[in-house]
């Protein structure tokens, strides 16, 4: 027989054969598809989470931010009367939260009936569209009406107001109050009587005290003031609180692949048994920021995996079984954002202390089940991104998406297959700083 | 229901179709997968994947050219995408096949196809993709040069060591079948 012919010998008589397959085969197919389908929406969901969180954060992070430039440029084109007790108290802020397509550019001048300041209620797009409705305004109005700012005190109410007066919205306060009757208003700053009314398109009405300027300040003093002001409040902020606990859960999806040394080890037959379910991990830690930017912190977590261990053959067992970890990661952090809202990549190292399971689908010759899993599984490596924002001067809230990778075997060294199980999941989470 | 409409229901993930079209080529694909497989289980991972990535990729199918020739190709390739994760080596047993046994005049009129199967199986992994592509697939020398990674020589010395060794075990397959 030649070459040709042995070729063609070996073509006739494979091309065409067709050899049984495993009965269970399709079942098999549509199994892993599933598993696949659900795997990309699991990373889907995580991803969109992430970036909804960070996008919602970081935005309001911005809006407030460049509001605090908004009202410094203000200040410097108003005069050195202008805003001195602005800076910090957090009001011109809050209103730049508003949608800017509903924010509107009117207006309103309101006489107060309770306190007898004049409001100018007005929307600023941005510092330059402020600095244009202002001098809009006449200049002798300006004169005789030296403007007063709100204090902290501002608060809001949600009582309903006539439906006419709702149709006043979306406020950012410049309250302008006349001289002549500031001397008697500024001994009773607290007073109600002291308090402008500003109405938001939902019906609620902000409610903000008025402080005036005491007369006898000129405008070299209010400079002072103000950076005095501002001084003590940059300290304030700059005074970081070093060290930090962290309180986190997070639903996990924990990926395990067996390999073998021996050939003829039927893997298959075991990544067919074992399917793994909702899993989670938890902790808490302790920290400590190294400047603004890196920090370190160690603490305890505790990881599930849940598994169901079933035959597909016609011994049909079904266990549910679990793998459990505890340990002690040890993560270094470097910190990319600021102010109230922050971005931090984390890396570093898990320590295993102790690993334990339940449930065994492997049995020995006696039939007895067979703990597969060693008992402390090594070190592992944690990847993670986390998007913080603060709550108050303590609290953080955080979201995390994670990766624990797992270089070691869990599996003990007499088991003739060897399992490796990775996570991955979403962490959210508490941190307290003191 | 015609093949065109299988394909159809399949690019429409209708999973009655799915399973018709497993149904209709599971088989002849399975012989692939265990052509190219050290072993059975290794098979069953291979069509498994293999089925995967024909629905996965059905919609790039144009109605150019067989549709089971079609199938084929994503079945090999899904073969050598599994056994190239494994690191294939190429230069293995050499010693096997230096010895020469005199040639039967018809060895391999009596052989079955799941024998035959068989054979190529044991032969060691490079030698069984070599001669799967070269004398099953029909591809060039220089093709699996490319595709494995491998240069031109070694795939004609993994081809001509793949054929020795299997006339090899054909003679003596018949010799143990005489001798009984």
């Amino acid at each position: 027989m030649n070459e040709e012919q042995f070729n063609k010998f070996f073509r006739d008589k494979l091309s065409n054969y067709p050899t049984p397959v495993p009965g269970d085969m399709w079942e098999r197919i549509q199994h892993k598809n599933k598993r696949r389908f659900f795997f990309w929406w699991f990373f889907g969901g995580i991803l969109l989470i992430s970036f909804a969180t960070g996008y919602f954060v970081f935005q309001d992070h911005t809006n407030k931010y460049n509001n605090k430039d908004h009202v410094s440029s203000e200040r410097q084109k108003t005069g050195a009367g202008n805003n001195i007790d602005s800076v910090g108290t957090g009001h011109a802020e809050k209103n730049t939260l508003l949608p800017q397509e509903k924010r509107n550019n009117e207006i309103t001048e309101s006489d107060t009936s309770k306190s007898s300041a004049n409001t100018i209620t007005t929307t600023p797009v941005s510092g330059a569209k402020v600095a244009s409705v202002k001098s809009d305004l006449p200049r002798n109005y300006r004169e005789q009406n030296p403007p007063y700012t709100a204090n902290k005190n501002s608060y809001i109410t949600k009582n309903k107001l006539p439906e006419n007066q709702q149709q006043v919205s979306f406020e950012t306060k410049t309250t302008w109050q006349n001289n002549t009757q500031k001397e008697a208003d500024s001994t009773t700053a607290n007073d109600k009587s002291h308090q402008n009314t500003t109405i938001k398109n939902d019906g609620t009405a902000r409610i903000t005290n008025v402080v005036p300027v005491p007369p006898a300040m000129d405008s070299s003093k209010k400079n002072m003031a103000l950076k005095d002001t501002r001084s003590q409040k940059g300290k304030t902020i700059i005074k970081q609180k070093s060290l930090f606990i962290t309180g986190y859960f997070s639903p996990a999806f924990a990926f395990n692949k067996f390999t073998t040394s021996n050939t003829n080890y039927p893997l298959s037959y075991l990544n067919r048994i074992y399917k793994i379910r909702f899993s989670y991990t938890a902790g808490v830690s302790i920290g400590k920021m190294f400047g603004k930017r890196f920090s370190a912190q160690t603490g305890i977590l505790y990881t599930q995996v849940n598994m169901i261990l079933q035959t597909i053959d016609s011994a049909n067992f079904k266990i549910k079984g679990k793998y459990s970890n505890i340990d002690v990661p040890i993560i270094a952090g470097y910190n990319i954002g600021h102010g109230n809202f922050t971005t931090t990549i984390h890396a570093g190292m898990i320590f295993n202390l102790s690993a334990s399971s339940h449930g065994s689908a492997v049995y020995d010759g006696n039939g007895n089940p067979v703990d597969i899993y060693k008992s402390t599984t090594g070190i592992s490596l944690y990847f993670g991104l986390g998007f913080a924002k603060q709550l108050n001067n303590a609290i953080n809230l955080f979201a995390e998406p994670y990766f624990i990778y797992r270089p070691s075997y869990i599996t003990k060294p007499e088991i003739p297959f060897k399992e490796q199980i990775d996570m991955s999941g979403i962490s959210f989470g508490l941190r307290y700083n003191f | 229901m015609t093949e065109q409409e299988l394909i159809g229901g399949c690019k429409n993930n209708n999973t009655g179709c799915q399973k018709l079209l497993f149904d209709k080529y599971s088989g002849i694909m399975m012989t692939i997968c265990i052509r190219y497989a050290h072993d059975l289980s290794e098979a069953e991972d291979m069509l498994q994947e293999g089925f995967i990535r024909v629905y996965k990729y059905i919609h790039q199918y144009r109605y150019e050219g067989s549709f089971e020739g079609w199938l084929k190709r994503i079945f090999v390739n899904t073969a050598l995408k599994i056994l190239q994760k494994k690191v294939i080596r190429f230069s293995e047993i050499d010693a096997y096949v230096e010895s020469n046994h005199p040639e039967d005049s018809n060895p391999f009129s009596s052989l079955q196809e799941h024998e035959i199967l068989q054979l190529i199986s044991n032969l060691p992994t490079g030698y069984r993709v070599v001669f799967n592509m070269y004398v099953m697939e029909g591809y060039r020398h220089n093709e699996i040069a490319v595709k494995l990674g491998i240069t031109d020589g070694t795939s004609r010395s993994q081809l001509a060591k793949a054929k020795k060794l299997l006339r090899q075990q054909i003679q003596e397959q018949q010799k143990l079948s005489n001798y009984e």
